[in-house]
């Protein structure tokens, strides 16, 4: 049992059902919300209420989550909603990256965790970090053709202005909650097939990778940053209660649990399938590359000001 | 033809997540896998899931409702990678984890490693005064805490004090916990596993204890170092009564706990096996 990787099948099996027992409500949630969306939100009533000017948008939109908080399981099925909807792909990323950091929830659960870690530093930095980084992703996706981005069948929904389901205009109010139904039944589906396949990647890394070989990386700052994050990725924490395993990683500096704090709520395994449902194979990679690079620089770099 | 296969299969899959669900939460097995926080989560998706599956199969056909919909064949494919790896956990859990996978995790042995542990502010080597948790990570303190927040242990019937794995990180840096366990006849119980570090002569164990801050996939063990009069002929992970003599020695700069001359009894495994 002392080697990097041991596997046991029952303890696959009870890390595996963890994981969708925790994240399958909030999976509900969204892709409830996203019924709700395509029946009763007028089409183009995004567009109309956000800035026109696409930069003005990506920053509005990365605060949406202060009054919409939404954990990372549940906004993929909504902003593939709003999309259809009329919101522009540029600010749904950017809210699908902010929403699971910047909201309330979060901002309450990290300043506890953090206390006597310096929390109000901890919790601004990681709010602070995390709406900056959503909102350069927001930018940099407005300067991108659509089809680089967005699977072909999300390209095809955008391109019916009632939305997926086609028939949200009209109809009584049963009508339209039958069609919510519908609407999030089908989400449901779509969505756990790939929440299936990222929660057995966790459980996988979970139960059979020696963690006693990753203490010795605390010991070097980027080391230390990159494999935190790596650990965050691997983890599938739910966004609302990671800072506090983040904060029991006491040899690790502070500036690596602020890049495990920013990165894990935007990339985990599960969320890699996840996207995958909505983005191309292709984006979704560069994605998460950039994330990776850019998050753990910013978060050196603040290790130049804040030892 | 493919409607109504799609609609039953869609059903049947809402049918099987909502029953596994609602199994987990109502036999109680739910308190192996979610934190307190997040089970009444898990009741009311199973409930709506189970709600779900009967409106699928009594809802009117909606235009529209199915323009996404592939082949049967499909939704069966679909299907099965929906239905088949659940049904394979829910088959092969023990609803705990085994040796390998505690192993594979850093034991927690020091305070501030403690998920939702309050900290000491000032000073150094446990002579901080802070105020006591007020949080899950104690279990102790629902039952001893007294209103001016002393923290009072209780004892068993041989007089020893009945104390829990992470009352003894708290003793490690707390002199007014240490004061009531140091020197002391204790009583804890956890699971055995071998000691991974500080076992200088080979005779070292620890008591662990999982602590789930989300979910049971996010535990960390709480190990407390044991050193038994006789070597245990216990299985890894085995639930075990320990009782012995509660020391603080300081080790490599830190104060740490340690239970000398334990004696080990094997127990069944206690209602609740997590620490939240």
């Amino acid at each position: 049992m002392d080697g990097a990787f041991n596997f046991s099948l029952s303890d696959f099996s009870f890390a595996f059902l963890s994981i969708l027992l925790e994240g399958l409500p909030f999976l509900l949630l969204g892709t409830m919300i996203s019924g709700l969306i395509d029946q009763f939100l007028p089409a183009r009533l995004m567009t109309r209420l956000l800035p026109r000017n696409p930069y003005a948008g990506a920053l509005v939109s990365g605060l949406l989550g202060l009054i919409f908080p939404m954990c990372e399981c549940g906004v993929v099925p909504i902003i593939r909603r709003l999309m259809a909807k009329g919101l522009p792909a540029s600010n749904a990323i950017t809210y699908m990256l902010s929403a699971p950091i910047v909201n309330p929830i979060v901002a309450i659960s990290t300043y506890a965790a953090f206390r006597g870690q310096a929390p109000l530093e901890v919790t601004l930095l990681r709010l602070g970090l995390g709406y900056g980084v959503a909102v350069a992703v927001g930018m940099a996706v407005h300067n991108l053709p659509l089809h680089w981005v967005l699977r072909q069948n999300v390209i095809a929904d955008i391109a019916q202005p009632q939305g997926l389901s086609g028939h949200s205009a009209g109809g009584g109010i049963g009508a339209r909650l039958w069609g919510a139904l519908h609407v999030c039944v089908g989400d449901f589906l779509n969505m756990t097939v790939y929440f299936v396949l990222g929660a057995g990647a966790a459980a996988l890394f979970n139960t059979s990778i020696n963690q006693d070989f990753i203490v010795p990386l605390a010991m070097n700052d980027w080391l230390a940053t990159g494999s935190l994050m790596a650990l965050a990725a691997s983890l599938c924490l739910c966004s609302t209660t990671d800072a506090f395993i983040a904060a029991t990683f006491s040899m690790f500096p502070t500036v690596a649990k602020l890049a495990f704090l920013v990165f894990g709520p935007m990339v985990d395994l599960k969320l890699i399938f996840l996207y995958s449902s909505v983005f191309k194979k292709r984006f979704v990679l560069g994605l998460v590359i950039g994330l990776f690079v850019v998050i753990g620089l910013l978060c050196m770099r603040l290790r130049v000001v804040w030892p | 033809m493919t409607s109504t296969i799609h609609r039953f299969l869609t059903a049947g899959v809402l049918t099987v997540w909502g029953s596994i669900l609602l199994t987990i939460y109502f036999t109680g097995r739910i308190a192996a896998y979610l934190h307190p926080n997040f089970q009444p989560f898990a009741l009311v998706a199973g409930c709506l899931l189970v709600c779900f599956a009967f409106l699928v199969l009594i809802a009117p056909p909606t235009a529209g409702a199915h323009a996404g919909m592939r082949s049967s064949a499909w939704s069966v494919i679909t299907s099965l990678i929906l239905v088949a790896p659940l049904l394979l956990a829910f088959a092969n859990t023990l609803d705990s984890f085994g040796a390998s996978t505690v192993a594979n995790r850093v034991y927690v042995q020091d305070l501030a490693q403690l998920p939702s542990a309050q900290l000491p502010t000032s000073g150094s080597s446990g002579t901080v005064e802070v105020p006591l948790p007020d949080n899950g990570s104690n279990p102790s303190q629902s039952s001893n805490t007294t209103q001016d927040d002393q923290y009072l242990l209780p004892k068993n019937k041989q007089g020893q004090i009945r104390a829990q794995v992470v009352d003894f990180l708290y003793a490690a840096q707390l002199p007014e916990v240490r004061d009531q366990l140091e020197n002391k006849a204790v009583e804890v119980i956890g699971q055995l596993m071998p000691a991974k570090t500080n076992n200088p002569k080979g005779n070292r164990y620890v008591v662990v204890r999982m602590m789930m801050t989300c979910c049971a996939a996010d535990a960390q063990p709480v190990a407390l170092p044991i050193e038994p009069q006789q070597k245990p002929d216990l299985p890894d992970m085995a639930w075990i009564k320990v009782t012995g003599k509660a020391v603080f020695p300081v080790e490599g700069g830190q104060r740490k706990p340690l239970i000398q001359n334990a004696v080990l009894e094997k127990i069944d495994p206690p209602d609740e096996p997590f620490l939240y």
